[in-house]
């Protein structure tokens, strides 16, 4: 009789087939190891240089506006967009043609916000550095109401001016001893108060069923009074709280104690938060519009700014105006370049209503920039302009 | 004699040089140089399989060919009028004018008949500018969305039409190169909806073409909005019923195209 046991013993056995790799002497793993641990700069740079090739691809989703046929123009009555240039609409013809769509008899909403989207080029000499993003408050010749809520802390030491800073508006109004309580909580007990606030503000929004955010709850209980102040400010003054840092140059000795907390929010001179009318400042950074610079994250070199220049009802003469002291704002910060290229590239008026978007000729506000920079040829400008450059 | 016998089979399996289709100067450049050889020395250079890899430096397929110039026999949709001299790419010329004869080489004996004006048109035969033809043809297609206020009342007039028509990307200078049909269209009139209407625009005062307009209801508040339909394939309904024929006409040359 066929015994099929035997068969299979018969057969050789996936052991004795494949080779049985021991494990490598120990010296030999040293080695080894030494040598991957040499190389490992190599593929590093190695693995950096395929990052080019995903940035191509990742150019596709930048959204830089590409106008399929630049080159073409047309001198018709009657032309198709789609096989020509984008059409320039000078800014009040731009305002006017909004208008249309949003007049009574079409869509109905004549009072629209009209926005602008700038597109900057943050290259600059050197190849792989671009300009930064920021954000900055302006403050426009017509000004709108801006729905946001900001919160301020100012720092000064005589009593008149904290009683004049907290009327301006500010959130908070703070001398040394606000300082110095900052300055003083170790952050073992900072996280602590934090979690403790996380936490009533929880058990308060199940119990009254109403939002009850933690920001608010320090907002209840931070006081313009100064004695309470004094009261609470052990642990209670956080500074991600506030947005903005004020201060009046006659507290300047006791700042730099609490540098290493505010880092970019610290009061300098160049970002005009430290200042001798702390008023004024305040009622800026209040009242003042703030807008955007975007770094597109697809594309490094394209930034983007959107704001809302004002409403449609407007006259088209402000609206004018603001967009000129926008467009002046951003061009403080472009960078000298060897060759001379337009850094805001293109200027497109929209609204949130229609998909329609204008694209707007900039050369009215270009030429009078160039105009103002011929104008000052004495030097005593030109220093001023470096100042305010350092 | 040995070497040829060796060979042989490699030979024939060579390609004649005249299936070839452009003999052309390609200059290649070693990637890796070779090492330099002593004077006078009778071995040959040491030659590794790095030094067969080539960087092409020059090759004339790669280059931008320049434009050629050619006579229009006729009038050409975006490139020009019959009768004149135009430099466009050399493909482009072979595959789109001169093989279907709507252009001729520029030689001197072409350019001579050009100037005795054999090809010229006279101008009133002419369209009225290089693009005009295009756009005629784009806007017989067309089928504008005209959206109007649901609530507010309105007539129609020309720069409705003409904010519509920018809306589709189709610009109009002037209000004055857009007809209205005669009796004038007003609402809020549900019965009017998703019913079409025939807008004349003549284009550089000379073209006049007849433009299908949708009438729609919009409204501001998105709970009163109607619902999108594809109204630029539904057979069209007219407001008016003597511009029954020519919809019904536009939508069958349509059709056929």
């Amino acid at each position: 009789m066929f015994n099929f046991s035997n068969l299979f013993r018969s057969l050789p056995t996936v052991s004795s087939i494949l080779p049985v790799r021991y494990r490598a002497r120990k010296c030999t793993r040293e080695r080894k190891a030494k040598i991957n641990k040499k190389n490992r700069a190599a593929n590093l740079a190695k693995a950096r240089k395929y990052i080019p090739l995903l940035k191509k691809k990742q150019l596709d989703k930048s959204s830089r506006t590409i106008e399929t046929f630049p080159w073409r123009t047309s001198n018709d009555d009657v032309y198709l967009g789609l096989f020509n240039q984008m059409r320039r609409y000078n800014l009040l013809e731009a305002i006017l043609a909004h208008r249309e769509l949003h007049h009574p008899t079409m869509i109905n909403m004549p009072n629209a916000p009209l926005n602008v989207r700038l597109e900057i080029d943050l290259t600059t000499d050197k190849k792989n550095k671009f300009v930064d993003k920021y954000h900055k408050i302006i403050e426009l010749p017509h000004p709108y109401d801006h729905g946001e809520d900001r919160t301020i802390i100012a720092f000064c030491q005589s009593a008149e001016m904290m009683e004049e800073a907290r009327n301006a508006g500010a959130m908070l109004v703070g001398g040394k001893d606000v300082i110095k309580s900052i300055e003083s909580l170790p952050n073992k007990l900072r996280r602590r108060w934090r979690r403790f606030f996380v936490s009533v503000a929880q058990t308060s929004r199940w119990q009254c069923g109403t939002k009850v955010t933690q920001f608010a709850m320090m907002r209840a209980v931070i006081s313009p009074n100064p004695a309470q102040c004094k009261k609470f400010s052990r642990g209670l003054i956080m500074l991600p709280d506030f947005q903005y840092v004020l201060a009046h140059p006659d507290i300047l000795t006791e700042l730099p104690a609490i540098r290493g907390l505010l880092r970019k929010r610290y009061p300098s001179l160049q970002h005009g938060s430290l200042t001798l009318d702390l008023v004024a400042m305040i009622k800026h950074y209040i009242k003042g519009i703030k807008y955007n610079m975007q770094v597109d994250p697809y594309d490094e070199s394209l930034g983007i700014v959107e704001m809302k220049i004002g409403q449609l009802t407007d006259e088209p003469e402000h609206l004018i105006e603001n967009f000129e002291t926008l467009f002046k704002d951003i061009m403080t910060k472009a960078p000298k370049r060897a060759e001379q290229t337009q850094f805001i590239i293109r200027c497109l008026a929209q609204t949130p209503a229609s998909k329609e978007k204008f694209n707007i000729n900039l050369s009215p506000f270009i030429s009078t920039e160039e105009d103002s920079e011929s104008d000052s040829d004495s030097d005593d400008e030109d220093e001023i302009k470096k100042k305010q450059r350092i | 004699m040995d070497g040829l016998l060796r060979n042989f089979s490699k030979l024939l399996l060579v390609q004649s040089p005249i299936q070839q289709f452009n003999r052309t100067l390609i200059i290649l450049k070693r990637r890796h140089p070779v090492q330099l050889q002593k004077k006078n020395s009778k071995h040959k250079p040491v030659l590794k399989g790095r030094h067969f890899i080539y960087d092409v430096e020059e090759s004339p397929e790669r280059m931008k060919q320049e434009k050629m110039n050619v006579i229009l026999t006729q009038y050409v949709e975006g490139v020009g009028h019959q009768g004149e001299l135009v430099s466009v790419r050399p493909t482009y010329a072979y595959d789109q004018l001169l093989l279907p004869k709507l252009a001729i080489y520029a030689s001197p004996d072409n350019l001579e008949r050009m100037k005795n004006n054999l090809y010229q048109t006279k101008d009133e035969e002419k369209p009225s500018s290089i693009h005009a033809l295009q756009t005629v043809k784009y806007l017989k297609k067309m089928v504008v969305s005209v959206s109007m206020n649901k609530d507010e009342p309105w007539t129609i007039e020309p720069w409705h039409i003409r904010v519509s028509l920018r809306k589709m990307n189709v610009h109009v200078l002037s209000d004055d190169s857009i007809e209205l049909p005669e009796q004038p269209i007003s609402g809020p009139d549900l019965t009017l909806e998703g019913k079409s209407f025939v807008v004349h625009i003549t284009i550089n005062k000379k073209e006049r073409v007849p433009v299908e307009c949708n009438l729609h209801h919009w409204s501001t508040k998105l709970a009163d909005r109607l619902p999108q339909t594809k109204f630029f394939t539904r057979t069209p309904v007219p407001i008016f019923p003597e511009q029954a024929e020519l919809l019904m006409s536009m939508r069958e040359n349509t059709n056929k195209n």
